[in-house]
């Protein structure tokens, strides 16, 4: 799954650790999301919308190719 | 520091600063958890600290040289395990989901190396000749137990740079 957090993060110029604090989770979860290397729960997602004041689908791109077999 | 904002930035602001964000390695290799730096890191040093320290005490007390043997003795190294048992999860609890999802699958994966093993060397005692003593049959039970535990500072360190 793909995610646009990391320009949507940049246009409001927070660091990690500032996103990290309002979703309430570690500044590493944060970057691990951002590089795609961690899919969060459903309910992290709605945050993160919710944060950033957009549809989770503006967000995050799940392509079906990528999805485990 | 910015303060985080709904909006975004004027031109002009200064830049977030640097990112990038390493796990804690050697915490996680040599005790197993996160840290201190979190309030749930500190309640798990002290917690567990508790629990080893009752562990060591009731063993001390149900040592074959000690006389001074009771029920206190008895009750005081499962008592410890279970006081760690329960930090570990109050403090499974209190992470976010990526540092608990790291911390069971090193539990997963050590309780699996431990067994395979364990197994492998019950096997090999099995099939050696008379006398040969590999497995448990020489050594305590917890002794092969603990070997869980550097398996799970490694499985936490393999498992945590997946996600960095």
């Amino acid at each position: 799954v793909k995610n646009q957090i990391r320009v949507l993060r940049a246009e409001r110029r927070w660091s990690q650790a500032d996103l990290a604090e309002r979703l309430g989770v570690s500044r590493q979860t944060v970057n691990a999301i951002e590089n795609s290397r961690y899919d969060p729960s459903l309910p992290l997602a709605f945050r993160i919308g919710r944060v950033f004041g957009r549809p989770i689908e503006e967000i995050f791109d799940f392509r079906e190719e990528e999805a485990p077999q | 520091m910015n303060e985080p904002s709904g909006n975004p930035a004027p031109p002009g602001a200064a830049p977030p600063r640097e990112d990038g964000a390493p796990w804690p390695y050697a915490s996680l290799f040599f005790f197993g958890f996160f840290g201190t730096d979190s309030p749930a890191g500190k309640r798990l040093a002290w917690r567990t600290t508790w629990g080893l320290g009752l562990f060591l005490l009731g063993a001390f007390l149900l040592a074959p040289q000690h006389t001074v043997t009771s029920v206190g003795g008895f009750l005081a190294m499962p008592g410890g395990v279970l006081l760690i048992g329960r930090a570990y999860r109050s403090y499974l609890r209190e992470l976010d989901e990526l540092s608990r999802t790291i911390q069971l699958e090193a539990f997963s994966l050590a309780f699996g190396a431990a067994m395979t093993l364990m197994a492998i060397l019950m096997a090999v005692e099995m099939v050696a000749p008379p006398g040969t003593h590999l497995g448990p049959g020489t050594a305590p039970l917890a002794t092969w137990l603990l070997l869980a535990e550097p398996f799970r500072g490694l499985a936490l360190v393999i498992v945590a740079r997946r996600y960095r």
